[in-house]
């Protein structure tokens, strides 16, 4: 059985569903993030594992126990919020202190443990700073030192990093990603961010309008998108409409403007399909004419293209709309004529029976 | 209009206010001062010069000592209820869910729309001897006979601390308001009970709030004058009260401006160093050296 387990979990206000049936197990020590955009219910799910709002229906197990009827101050989970919400007339250590003294530890042992947290976040310096003597990333430590400190089964992140300016943030992720691995606690992250997500996590469970549309290892969510939702909002795509085409050898293809594209990606059955191509997979060739003849390319004209500077970002108008193409160089101009050539296994199927 | 607004137009603008408030804060205060050191010969009545007469008069008289002892005793004593009051109520109206919050919150501010003088009288009906609250508590058999407490000192702290609970609980409000709600909740997290959170997290945020209702509501209580003419009556003079009775009573102006500026000063006084005395063991944490704002690299 699951460490922490989450059975049809759903959570509706007046007239509207935020979260609706979300199952998900999570592995002792494992890292998930709940990534969507906002309004998807990610938060109101990491509020109801934290106890602060209750579910409509559904069950949340910890260790097999259900914590249904458990309050959030008995809970003793490790909370990072969004805000830090560090108690500003205490100091750092006193901050820290606090889930201890609830806990009626001994001011020895609780010292010992304070410092060796403010340790572990490297902020044994500043225990006697008050929160408005601190600096974001700082107070984001501290925040996290405070919920560790309990040795909490479960670690709850809300938003952790989207306070910090874009270099500190690329910081921190690396130091949270340490601290996690060093006391191992299974943690659920809440972001909206999917690189972030992508680079801390074991799973990423991304979330849209309330459901969970797909769980699993970042690499798996990010080449093998189970919805079209999924492979646009983790990174960009162009989708593509088609008919898919079952060969009788073991083959498919995908029919659309016209043309046929081998495809390694099967559907059960013949009909329309959406199909996701990543444009990092795009091969973009200047002169098409040079290029040799192949089923898998189609030709177009360069619309705009985007310098970002580790790489270049195309718009080229062909026949099967407008293709988003990401390669190195910029060697094509607007107006240009170029190429387009992918591998038959970068077309995934994100969709089946599309209409319209 | 020019780039630049000129110089005096700061002045030209708060020109109105200033004038305002000089002709009638400023001039009666300063010729209050004025009254009070003038020497005063009871035969002619005629300005011979400044002296401290009066007020040595006043300063060595225990009569004057017990009223200067009852007013502050009264204000301290109704300050403190207002923040007993005021607190939690502030803390439990800012929890309310929407209509009910707005609702009992005009309610909270009701005495404010009721002429001080009805307001006070109404108290006096309910207070006196054939009041609501004699006849209750005899027909519960709590007293044998009827119960009055008008001209008491409880009675007067009632009718006070009705009138000025409002102004703890606006300024506990607005303190509240700058609390992240979210401590409450990292609080609840971390073990703290309902208790716990409210007395080691909440409390000690909303100190100032507390500080500058309670000084509100102290010195109102301690420059109060319809309340305790009226339910105070001569029986329990406070200072307001004793000014007025020498400037129409007795008709002695300079005593009763003495008496004036004597509650002025006592009040500055009194609330300055309250303030001082909280502000310093709150200021520690607020100062922001600039070495910490720069981020230690891990």
């Amino acid at each position: 059985m699951a460490f922490l387990e989450l059975l049809a979990l759903t959570r509706r206000y007046a007239g509207t569903v935020a979260v609706h049936e979300l199952s998900l197990s999570v592995e002792r020590g494992e890292f998930v993030s709940l990534l969507g955009p906002s309004g998807c219910g990610k938060t109101t799910t990491l509020q109801m594992i934290a106890g602060f709002v209750a579910p409509s229906a559904g069950t949340i197990r910890l260790a097999g126990r259900d914590l249904s009827s458990v309050k959030a101050n008995a809970r003793g989970l490790g909370i990072v919020f969004q805000s830090y919400a560090l108690f500003p007339h205490m100091t750092v250590a006193e901050n820290v202190a606090f889930g201890l003294e609830t806990r009626r530890i001994a001011r020895v042992e609780r010292t010992r443990r304070v410092a060796r947290t403010l340790e572990l976040v490297r902020l044994d310096a500043l225990g006697d700073r008050y929160p408005a003597q601190l600096s974001g990333g700082q107070r984001q430590r501290v925040a996290l030192a405070r919920a560790l400190v309990i040795e909490p089964p479960v670690l709850l992140l809300d938003e952790p990093l989207s306070n910090l300016d874009a270099k500190l943030r690329d910081d921190m992720q690396g130091e949270l990603r340490r601290i996690q691995r060093t006391v191992g606690t299974t943690t659920i992250m809440v972001t909206h961010d999917q690189a972030e997500a992508m680079a801390l996590s074991d799973r990423v469970a991304v979330m849209h309008r309330g459901r969970l549309e797909q769980a699993g290892a970042p690499l798996e969510v990010y080449e093998h998108p189970a919805t079209a939702f999924v492979a646009d909002f983790l990174g960009k795509t162009n989708l593509i409409d088609g008919q898919a085409n079952l060969g009788t050898n073991g083959t498919a293809t995908l029919i659309a403007a016209g043309q046929r594209f081998p495809m390694l990606d099967r559907p059960a059955a013949d009909g329309p399909v959406r199909v996701s191509l990543r444009p990092e997979k795009i091969e973009l060739i200047p002169d098409p004419t040079a290029a040799p003849v192949d089923s898998s390319a189609i030709t177009g004209t360069v619309r705009a293209r985007t310098y970002g500077g580790d790489h270049w970002l195309y718009d080229v108008d062909t026949l099967l709309g407008a293709i988003r193409v990401r390669c190195a160089t910029g060697t094509a101009a607007e107006g240009h004529r170029v190429g387009l050539r992918w591998h038959a296994g970068d077309l995934r199927i994100v969709e089946k029976h599309v209409h319209g | 209009m020019a780039d630049h607004p000129h110089r005096l137009t700061p002045y030209a603008l708060s020109g109105p206010a200033l004038l305002f408030y000089g002709l009638l804060l400023g001039v009666p205060l300063l010729s209050t001062l004025l009254l009070s050191l003038r020497a005063f010969d009871a035969g002619e009545a005629t300005r011979t010069g400044l002296s401290l007469t009066h007020y040595l008069a006043i300063l060595s008289d225990p009569y004057f000592h017990a009223i200067f002892a009852r007013t502050f005793m009264l204000s301290a004593t109704v300050a403190l209820l207002c923040v007993l009051i005021g607190t939690p109520e502030a803390y439990i109206l800012s929890r309310m869910r929407a209509p009910w919050r707005s609702l009992f919150l005009i309610a909270t501010l009701g005495p404010f729309l009721i002429s001080v003088v009805v307001r006070t009288l109404g108290w006096a009906v309910l207070l006196g001897g054939q009041g609501v609250l004699s006849t209750v508590l005899q027909a519960l058999g709590l007293a044998d006979g009827p119960v009055s407490l008008l001209y008491t000192m409880p009675g007067m702290i009632i009718a006070l601390v009705h009138v000025l609970v409002p102004f703890v609980v606006i300024s506990v409000w607005v303190s509240l308001q700058n609390c992240d709600p979210d401590v409450e909740r990292a609080g609840a997290s971390l073990g703290a009970s309902e208790a716990m959170i409210f007395r080691r997290l909440v409390l000690p945020q909303i100190v100032p709030g507390i500080v500058s209702g309670s000084v509100i509501a102290f010195s109102l209580a301690a420059t109060a004058f319809a309340t305790p003419s009226i339910i105070g009556g001569r029986r329990l003079k406070v200072v307001a009260t004793a000014v007025y009775d020498a400037f129409f009573g007795t008709l002695d102006w300079s005593t009763g401006a003495t008496l004036a500026i004597l509650l002025l000063l006592a009040n500055l006084l009194i609330v300055m160093s309250y303030h001082r005395l909280v502000d310093r063991r709150h200021r520690a944490r607020h100062r922001v050296p600039t070495a910490a704002l720069q981020e230690v690299s891990p």
